[in-house]
């Protein structure tokens, strides 16, 4: 395995150290949980020697950006357990069980409806959110790729995002995960 | 309703600021989640939708200034695997093309091909490393460096996780997700096989999703839709670099295809035997002249020398 510590870790944990009370406030208000919060800065704590090994412009930037998408991963894993969970739990289902089955469905079906408005979209607009979301290209050169401003490509992303999020339904939307049910081990409570 | 979709615009602004923020940034976007838990919600919809993106094909299909579709020049996938050709990715992206003049334009991709028989070591930029056996094709387009493709082969990843930056193989309509791990792809006769030596990786195909740990294998097979999960000793995971290789119930079509990519052995197979099911472990030496006729009592077959190559057929 790629093993390799890069001489750079003991300056990543130190910036880690510095920024830990604001990455803390940041994972509390963005997950609606201190103890969820500490839990996503462990982890990041664990990453942090993986993440020395390239080099790195700005590292407080780069702890907040891997702050947040390990937050959102735990959302997510925390939406299917929930809709697994009480898919396992019964056969059959009781009626207060089944909107995590639906929302289960719901992921599907939002990917689904996801593609099918990315399918619809203007090519210009598909392209610009390619560029961003798979690619991870920066704004300003996706502004340099198209030939237009980086205002019109700021414009042209948050339109896509926008009709994604009004057109397909999201997991959490029609019935959003709720913060508070999850217990510490993340599974869901069954009993409120 | 319209005090909702402000603070979901504002979400989605937030979502793309987020991207290039500095510290002060970060501070803003903190005090405006602290703001309201009507924002906090909004927010966690827009992330959860945005993670969603990753596993969108429409997305990965839609146009980019990438050589996609246009570099009629790579040479075409190898006998036997045609049956992913067509996939829907690259037919949609050439549409696309064509309704975008000047504004996709070709750019160079990394192509890493090797001879079959022949093995190669690529080592990524990020320190990720790949071993690809003979016969095979790997190849990164320059717009997006984190995707590996792999045309046809197989190739064992040892992939340095970046919880920032996923790194993704994709083969025919099999996504495989690294989510930090030494894994192995190979996509023969029989369809694409995952296999995971450490850590873990998520792969998907169409609506199908299986997240695989230590031990656990995915087929993605060309008779069936979706993934079948099965296991292997994760000790076996990329064998076929000290030529050891474990089968379970694939074709016998299938595993000499396999054989002869991987050490440019020149078996072929009476077609009556093709769909004939192999479960075992090979061990080969290298010595054609020995290993044949081990695998002809492996698999319950006869052979014989046919010219420079060699011949199984059924034993009765």
């Amino acid at each position: 395995m790629l093993a390799g510590m890069s001489g750079d870790a003991a300056g990543l944990k130190a910036v880690f150290l510095a920024q830990r009370p604001m990455l803390l406030r940041m994972l509390t208000a963005r997950l609606q949980s201190a103890e969820d919060a500490e839990d996503v800065l462990q982890d990041l704590w664990l990453k942090l020697d993986q993440m020395a090994d390239r080099t790195i412009n700005a590292p407080a930037p780069l702890l907040f950006r891997a702050a947040a998408n390990l937050a959102t991963d735990r959302r997510i894993a925390a939406s299917r357990r929930a809709a697994r969970d009480v898919a396992w739990a019964e056969h059959q289902p009781g009626p207060d069980e089944v909107p995590g089955m639906e929302r289960d469905l719901l992921a599907r079906e939002a990917l689904e409806q996801a593609n099918h408005v990315i399918d619809r979209m203007p090519p210009r607009m598909a392209t610009a959110l390619r560029l961003y979301r798979i690619d991870g290209m920066g704004q300003r050169d996706i502004a340099n790729e198209l030939g237009v401003s980086v205002s019109a490509v700021e414009k042209l992303l948050r339109k896509a995002y926008r009709q994604i999020m009004t057109f397909a339904k999201n997991q959490a939307s029609a019935e959003p995960l709720p913060w508070r049910r999850l217990g510490s081990e993340g599974r869901l409570r069954r009993d409120d | 309703m319209t005090k909702g979709e402000t603070v979901l615009d504002q979400a989605i602004a937030w979502h793309l600021r987020l991207a290039g923020a500095d510290e002060a940034g970060w501070l803003a976007f903190t005090e405006w989640l602290e703001a309201a838990p009507a924002h906090a919600e909004a927010y966690d919809r827009v992330a959860m939708t945005d993670g969603l993106l990753s596993e969108s094909e429409a997305l990965a299909s839609a146009p980019a200034s990438s050589a996609d579709g246009v570099n009629d020049n790579f040479p075409h996938p190898g006998r036997g695997f045609g049956w992913w050709v067509g996939g829907l990715g690259v037919a949609a992206a050439a549409a696309a093309l064509a309704l975008l003049p000047g504004l996709v334009r070709p750019q160079g991709s990394s192509i890493y091909e090797t001879a079959p028989g022949m093995a190669r070591t690529v080592a990524l930029a990020d320190g990720s490393r790949v071993e690809l056996s003979g016969g095979s094709r790997l190849r990164f387009e320059e717009s997006a460096p984190q995707v590996a493709i792999l045309d046809r082969g197989e190739a064992l990843f040892q992939v340095r996780h970046d919880p920032t930056r996923s790194f993704t193989v994709r083969t025919g309509d099999v996504a495989v997700q690294d989510l930090g791990t030494v894994f192995s792809v190979a996509h023969g006769g029989d369809g694409v096989r995952v296999e995971v030596a450490e850590g873990s990786v998520a792969v998907s195909r169409q609506q199908r999703r299986l997240t695989l740990g230590p031990g656990q294998t995915a087929l993605a097979g060309t008779a069936q839709a979706g993934l079948v999960a099965g296991t292997i000793a994760p000790a076996d995971v990329g064998g076929w670099r000290s030529r050891s290789l474990t089968f379970q119930g694939a074709p016998l079509s299938a595993v000499i295809e396999r054989l002869n990519r991987l050490y440019a052995l020149h078996i072929s197979l009476s077609p009556n035997l093709s769909d004939r099911p192999f479960t075992g472990m090979v061990q080969l030496t290298g010595d054609a002249a020995r290993d044949v006729p081990h695998l002809a009592a492996l698999t319950g077959t006869k052979w014989r020398r046919d010219g420079e190559g060699w011949l199984l057929s059924s034993a009765d």
